[in-house]
């Protein structure tokens, strides 16, 4: 539903980093992004694996802070054939 | 590779005698997403939405805002309701742009535009920033509108020459003589994507029979998205038993090269790309003619304590619709009924679309074209068995 996810830059390498979010590692290219980012900071992923844009760490962590909420619920999850 | 709480669609496709069979999709949004957002108010709800559903942010906070001050008895002032039809227009141009640069290249086996699309995002991604330089431009009865001419012109500009070189090679074309010169001679990867359809026999290619969605009386759509309780219609909705599609192509069915396209080879693969070019450009247009008469305004004040509203707006992919219930200040209940679902419905447009179809020697880049012309908003994962 049109959902992107603040992940973390754990790792940069050139023009990609390792990003996590909900323990879950990715590799994403940094091509589109704006300006230079560093290790820890919060990014959108978009395209499948193009970081496209900063979160201000503070944006990103209630984000993910009220993800942890939903996800917390035991009906959240969605399964319709 | 997606998120759990992002939500993906598996997309299963089935080849039997060289013809795609029914395809099954399973949606794993997370239906309960919108849930926690329950008991903030309505400020607050509006900038999570915004944080949260950012694949769409504008169209997404636009909506939120409209179902507020909808629930409020209110609606925002006429320049408001511009400046978020400048808010929309861009966005729309990023997302279209996104998908000719990005997107086609890629499942064309050519290389994304990045640069062009780099400076694309550059221009128009902050563009809420030069209408509302405080930021609250999601804000219910509107934000501090302060239009700033000379950057937004310059925005404008960038994003007209970039589209202009990247995607259209030129201008775009907005008729069928235009359109036929441009497949012939422009040499962009849009074009020569498009041109390859033709020359395959796969302009008409995933042809679906379901209709576009209409107007929704939104009191009746209201009185649905009440009676959902177990999130079953916005997870797979329908309209008085009928499921519709949503998007590009429904929007732009009356302009004449889509028009003409439509006539020609039905509402397949070049329909559906040719429409999002189509608005594309003409949202384009929009935004500059908007951009000419902006002014300042302070919007209203806007803080429902009771009541129930809905947000209607069409967003790049589709109609977007946000509902939200109101109890003492805070928020009770919110809903999204996002356009991925319409068009990605079990017997939506993909589907349908498939059914029948010759499959190729490459059925599943065949799938996967069909799948991008009608753009999901979530991740998918696609596979594909021999019937």
């Amino acid at each position: 539903m049109c959902m992107a996810i603040p992940s973390r830059i754990l790792r940069i390498d050139g023009d990609s980093a390792t990003v996590e979010c909900f323990g879950v590692e990715r590799v994403v290219s940094l091509m589109l992004m704006p300006e230079p980012v560093a290790i820890g900071d919060y990014v959108l992923i978009q395209s499948g694996s193009f970081a496209v844009e900063t979160v201000e760490s503070g944006a990103a962590l209630a984000a993910l802070d009220y993800l942890r909420q939903v996800l917390a619920e035991p009906d959240t999850a969605n399964d319709v054939a | 590779m997606s998120l759990p709480a992002e939500g993906r669609l598996d997309i299963e496709i089935s080849v039997a005698d060289g013809l795609f069979g029914p395809a099954i999709i399973r949606n794993q949004r997370p239906v309960g997403a919108t849930a926690a957002l329950a008991g903030r108010s309505p400020g607050e709800a509006v900038r999570l939405v915004t944080r949260l559903f950012s694949v769409c942010r504008l169209a997404q906070g636009v909506a939120a805002a409209e179902a507020v001050e909808q629930a409020a008895g209110q609606s925002a002032g006429a320049v408001q309701r511009q400046a978020r039809r400048m808010l929309l227009a861009g966005e729309m141009v990023l997302e279209h742009a996104s998908r000719a640069l990005l997107d086609w290249p890629m499942l064309a086996g050519e290389a994304p535009s990045l640069a062009a699309l780099k400076a694309l995002r550059g221009a128009l991604a902050a563009l809420h920033g030069d209408l509302y330089p405080a930021g609250d431009w999601m804000c219910p009865g509107g934000g501090g509108l302060a239009p700033s001419a000379a950057p937004l012109s310059q925005r404008l500009a960038t994003a007209r020459q970039v589209i202009g070189q990247a995607v259209f090679g030129g201008d775009a074309p907005v008729d069928p003589p235009s359109w036929r010169r441009w497949l012939a001679t422009a040499h962009t990867a849009t074009a020569r994507l498009l041109a390859g359809l033709v020359e395959q026999g796969l302009a008409g290619f995933g042809a679906s029979s379901v209709t576009t969605l209409p107007a929704l009386d939104p009191v009746l759509l209201a009185t649905r998205l009440a009676a959902d309780a177990d999130g079953a219609f916005v997870i797979r909705p329908d309209w008085q038993g009928a499921v519709h599609q949503t998007g590009p192509l429904a929007r732009q069915a009356g302009q004449p090269l889509v028009a003409a396209i439509l006539a020609e080879s039905g509402p397949g693969l070049l329909a559906l790309m040719a429409a999002r070019l189509v608005e594309l450009a003409s949202a384009l247009w929009e935004m500059e003619e908007i951009a000419a008469r902006l002014c300042q305004d302070d919007g209203l004040f806007c803080s429902p304590a009771e009541g129930s509203g809905l947000g209607v707006v069409e967003a790049a992919r589709g109609r977007l619709v946000h509902r939200v219930e109101m109890r003492e200040g805070r928020v009770s209940r919110y809903q999204i009924l996002a356009p991925t679902e319409w068009n990605f419905h079990p017997h939506g447009a993909l589907v349908d679309g498939l059914l029948g179809q010759p499959a190729g020697r490459d059925p599943e880049g065949r799938a996967r074209l069909l799948i991008a012309a009608l753009d999901p908003c979530v991740d998918y994962r696609l596979s594909l068995a021999d019937a």
